[in-house]
């Protein structure tokens, strides 16, 4: 516990401070947008339950053909005013549930994932709103895999060089997997930007495990850093399911599912502070079934710098 | 309006000829998830549905959404958010009738204070598109397609009390491809009123035979609820449609008053309902 405590102390102070606690009744429209939801999601949830966001998505393969995956998305992002200048996000989250299940015939495994994704910046190639080029992505995510017992937390970073960002390059080298964690264990995930050291970072801390990192310096594959040429939707806590298609044997369609509850989450930005760039609506009441003052609404109380440590 | 609630509804009911197809069900939802060989999913974009949730649960479906709008400017439009499953096409050849047993549990909006702002509206309802008017030629193309509605409805401009909801049936047809423009045939019918938490059967009927929409409401104990619409002065030569994908959906809608709130000192709108379908029945007329 000594060196534990010490530890603390001895930290660099962080930025992050806290974004949403879940606390509230309905999910804050002040703090996030809604999400995509996709065709072929037949089964979602996106609601405050005991204190957390609980997402949660089933999808379906394709039984028409038996080439890929179907894809089904459900997602809230961070409110634009928030993403636009986002330089760390962390999420304390739980999996409750995941499963991915292939088609009997030889196919592409079904994925189960969980993430965090965002889109930090372009570096000057993008020609306007809609061209990714030159725009700089990263996730990390507890990701299910059809045919493997454990839950892999996995983490990316990518460069887009073309328009749809269907091609890409990427400063992450060596293996993806940060560690795995069992069903219902609380995992910290955090993604890190440092502009200045031309950095990301990405650190997974599981409970009661060590917690593991890794850094890569992106400066060789970007030129510049600028906003994106879209800033909406830029930061994303997603359930993303690819089910594999499987034409040969419709009656047992591939299914895949993924059901988390984020605890909490932080973030650590550029400039300013969290309550003095969110909307407007901040100020009023979302909450279902009361009428509560002006200010109920509020964002919650910002935790001190560094008031916590990931466990490293 | 073509609306009735009276003995004389109920005696008809009672006397209609038994030749008629029976119900079958169509799903109990007694599995774990949805099934996908039954249901098709709507999908929604990224608006305003802040929370939306849509499972199985102790034998029911459960639907739950929960939607703001822009809370910047009144417009005078609002926000229409869906949370929607449809009827599998594989199932819906020669469909004459679809009914479900539903349950809200919770319902409720939230208006905007700015006279010049849209209605904010909760509603459950099932939307059964039951022909063409001759129109559309080809798949995807809506034109002339007919949608008959029941709902379950609370609106922020409808005066009943909180605990109430309406029971409406309407009547829509699509004025081009896309159904982007649209217009209601005739007037709304009111078949009656009925408490948040009662469990309730809504059904809606396609009478080709007479050239009428059907709708009726029943909740255990009770008289039944009805109402009829005439079609046939509006389409007069009803064809098929080309869209079986959307041959019946049921859906929880939350729709949100656009309102500049600092202007008008209004509360953020919202609406919100939370609904479980225990089952589907449906009859089937060749």
């Amino acid at each position: 516990m000594l060196a534990v405590a010490g530890a603390l102390l001895c930290a660099p102070a962080s930025a992050l401070e806290l974004y949403d606690s879940f606390d509230k009744r309905r999910l804050q429209s002040s703090h996030w947008h809604s999400g995509w939801i996709s065709p072929h999601a037949l089964d979602v949830r996106r609601y405050i339950s005991n204190g957390a966001l609980n997402l949660r998505l089933l999808g379906v393969g394709d039984e028409t053909t038996q080439a890929g995956r179907t894809v089904s998305i459900n997602d809230v992002a961070f409110v634009d005013s928030v993403a636009t200048d986002l330089r760390a996000v962390e999420m304390l989250v739980v999996v409750n549930e995941a499963s991915a299940k292939s088609c009997s015939v030889d196919g592409n495994p079904s994925l189960a994932r969980f993430r965090h994704w965002g889109r930090w910046f372009n570096d000057g190639s993008s020609s306007g709103p809609g061209d990714e080029t030159g725009d700089f992505h990263s996730f990390i995510e507890v990701r299910k895999v059809a045919g493997q017992s454990e839950n892999e937390i996995r983490f990316y970073a990518y460069r887009c060089t073309d328009s749809s960002c269907s091609s890409y390059n990427s400063p992450v080298t060596g293996s993806t997997w940060l560690t795995d964690v069992p069903f219902g264990t609380t995992v910290k995930l955090r993604t890190s930007l440092d502009l200045e050291a031309g950095t990301i970072s990405f650190k997974a801390a599981v409970r009661n495990k060590p917690a593991v990192s890794r850094t890569f310096d992106y400066t060789s594959l970007v030129s510049a850093v600028q906003a994106p040429a879209n800033p909406s939707y830029s930061h994303l806590l997603q359930a993303r399911i690819e089910a594999a298609n499987c034409s040969v044997d419709a009656r047992k369609l591939p299914t895949a599912l993924i059901d988390a509850s984020v605890l909490r989450v932080r973030v650590e930005r550029a400039q300013g502070a969290i309550s003095e760039t969110l909307p407007d609506s901040a100020t009023g009441s979302d909450a279902d079934g009361t009428d509560a003052p002006v200010g109920d609404d509020a964002p919650t109380t910002m935790a001190p710098a560094g008031s916590q440590s990931s466990g490293s | 309006m073509k609306t009735f609630f009276s003995g004389i509804a109920l005696l008809a009911l009672l006397v209609a000829p038994v030749a008629s197809a029976q119900y079958e069900i169509y799903d109990s939802f007694d599995r774990s998830v949805l099934n996908s060989k039954r249901w098709l999913a709507g999908s929604v974009g990224p608006l305003g549905a802040v929370e939306y949730a849509r499972y199985l649960e102790n034998g029911a479906m459960r639907m739950h959404l929960y939607g703001v709008a822009n809370r910047t400017s009144t417009t005078g439009s609002r926000v229409r958010l869906r949370n929607r499953i449809y009827m599998h096409p594989r199932h819906t050849e020669g469909l004459s009738a679809f009914q479900i047993r539903a349950r809200v549990d919770s319902a409720r909006v939230r208006g905007c204070s700015d006279p010049a702002s849209d209605v904010t509206r909760a509603r459950l309802f099932m939307d059964l598109l039951w022909f063409n008017d001759g129109r559309s030629t080809e798949v995807d193309d809506f034109r002339g397609d007919v949608f008959a509605s029941i709902e379950l409805m609370k609106s922020d401009t409808d005066g009943v009390s909180n605990d109430t909801l309406r029971i409406v049936g309407s009547v829509y047809r699509c004025e081009d491809s896309q159904c982007g423009v649209f217009g209601q045939l005739g007037e709304s019918s009111e078949l009656g009123q009925v408490k948040i938490g009662t469990t309730i059967d809504l059904s809606s009927v396609w009478d080709k035979s007479n050239g009428l929409i059907k709708w009726r409401a029943k909740v255990n104990g009770a008289s039944t609820m009805g109402a009829e619409f005439e079609y046939l002065s509006y389409v007069p030569n009803p064809q098929p449609t080309h869209n079986t994908d959307y041959t019946a959906t049921i859906q929880v809608r939350a729709e949100v008053a656009d309102c500049n709130v600092a202007a008008s000192g209004s509360q953020n709108p919202l609406a919100t309902m939370d609904a479980s379908i225990k089952r589907v029945r449906i009859k089937r007329q060749y």
